[in-house]
């Protein structure tokens, strides 16, 4: 039977014990990314997988609906609950009943099942921000007409400060965890664009540049896996410039294009062409086959504020010419000097 | 919170006259804000670490920051660590949304 998750689209698969809906949901990690579809070679009965496939015969009596993954077009069969006409379902955590000759899966009791609609204009426009820290990329994406509808980060405090300046659903947890991705499917069921800022301390100088070595990795894969069973048609993702080159980030990145048919555009951005910081970023868009590659640019170079005192005003102090007070120059920042400086 | 304790001070090499090699420096651009800024010699504030760096990382890769005098009359001329709200307007996030109470929290989540 399957035990799908709780939602405003809720669909119960089955007969399911009440009292197991109390249950906390073990959570099921990815193990890699070819995690994307089963490993239908060597499928093995009581294995746990997770792939996105579409309908070919619907059973009206849910006990034999023949489906097709999109990641390799792989027939199988799935025992359970299942909405119709929807376009995809992703089924998450499912198990392997019987590998052959066809493959039957089923929802077991952590198993969640999201079901998708086509997109439209409006959820094109709509983001999914996970990783978000401060929310920086979510609020540059609102000033491109990207609304952000959904925030998840695995860190509770990070996220008290998300939703204190945004006011949006915020999810806590690990996005490498489908739990997660359940819950935020349960508050934005639909195809937007997702984005992430990736853990930045496995590629860069200080973080000692562990590369896949260092467990904080695995949010790039997490962040993937993530836009596929969320069916996002864009993934906006921003690291550190070192992340660009390195071979785990190259090889998931060639990978997850090669499956899905996704578009990898990417761009270093140098924040000091614009503006006095020294903020190197690399930023990488994979698009959906239907959206066609996105031409990405380098930042313009700007003579205008190339220096922090064009950018903010520094006055002189009673204790001497070394001495200099800060502030922000309210004439130009339009903001009251000193205010949050208590 | 945004003010150096006594250990700080000596790591910053902070000296009686309020200099220091970490201020920040008007004539050029803000160095790439890191996570752990304001708080590599206190517990992370956003519990990711219970303690300071060690003393083998300083040695080893060095200690970051960017410090700025306070302008608050009550602080004259007191060095501080630079608020996260400055911090945003150096590297673009909007410096008037209000992000909660914790600046230190704040100046971590700019890294």
């Amino acid at each position: 039977m399957v035990f799908l998750s709780s939602g405003p689209n809720f669909l119960p698969a089955g007969r399911t014990d009440p009292a197991k809906r109390l249950r906390i949901w073990p959570y099921f990690r990815f193990a890699a990314m070819d995690g994307l579809t089963p490993n239908w070679s060597s499928p093995v009965k009581g294995q746990s997988t997770s792939l996105v496939a579409s309908m070919v015969t619907f059973d009206r009596e849910h006990r034999n609906h023949l489906m097709s993954a999109t990641v390799g077009k792989q027939l199988f069969t799935f025992h359970g609950r299942l909405p119709s006409d929807m376009l995809t379902y992703s089924l998450l955590n499912v198990e392997v009943w019987d590998p052959m000759p066809r493959p039957v899966l089923f929802g077991g009791t952590d198993s969640h099942i999201l079901y998708h609609g086509c997109c439209d204009w409006d959820s094109l426009h709509e983001n999914i921000e996970v990783c978000f820290g401060l929310g920086g990329l979510g609020l540059g994406g609102l000033s491109s007409g990207f609304l952000p509808k959904v925030a998840c980060d695995v860190n509770p405090l990070m996220l008290e400060l998300y939703g204190a300046a945004f006011g949006i659903p915020c999810v806590c947890g690990d996005i490498c965890d489908v739990g997660t991705i359940a819950k935020i499917w349960d508050a934005c069921p639909r195809s937007t664009c997702l984005s992430a800022g990736i853990a930045c301390q496995p590629y860069s100088a200080l973080g000692d540049g562990r590369s896949s070595q260092d467990p904080r990795s695995s949010s790039l894969p997490g962040t993937l896996a993530a836009a596929h069973y969320l069916r996002s048609v864009a993934v906006i993702m921003e690291c550190v410039q070192p992340a660009q080159t390195d071979p785990c980030v190259v090889q998931q990145l060639n990978t997850f294009c090669k499956a899905t048919g996704f578009y990898k555009s990417e761009v270093l951005l140098q924040l000091s062409n614009a503006w006095p910081c020294s903020r190197n970023r690399w930023w990488c868009v994979l698009t959906a086959p239907s959206l066609g590659p996105i031409n990405l640019k380098a930042l313009p170079m700007f003579q205008d504020v190339t220096k922090i005192k064009f950018a903010m005003l520094f006055q002189p102090s009673r204790r001497g010419r070394r001495n200099k007070k800060m502030c922000f120059d309210s004439k130009h920042m339009k903001l009251k000097p000193f205010r949050w400086m208590i | 919170m945004l003010r150096l304790q006594a250990h700080e001070i000596e790591a910053f090499q902070v000296d009686d006259l309020g200099s220091s090699p970490y201020l920040l420096d008007c004539q050029g651009v803000l160095p790439c804000p890191l996570h752990s800024w304001g708080s590599q010699l206190r517990p992370c504030p956003c519990m990711c670490r219970r303690a300071g760096l060690s003393l083998e990382r300083f040695q080893k890769k060095g200690l970051f920051g960017v410090l700025v005098r306070s302008a608050l009359p009550a602080f004259e001329g007191a060095v501080r660590q630079i608020h996260p709200m400055e911090c945003a307007a150096l590297v673009g996030y909007d410096p008037t949304i209000k992000l909660g109470d914790s600046t230190m929290l704040q100046l971590a989540g700019m890294g």
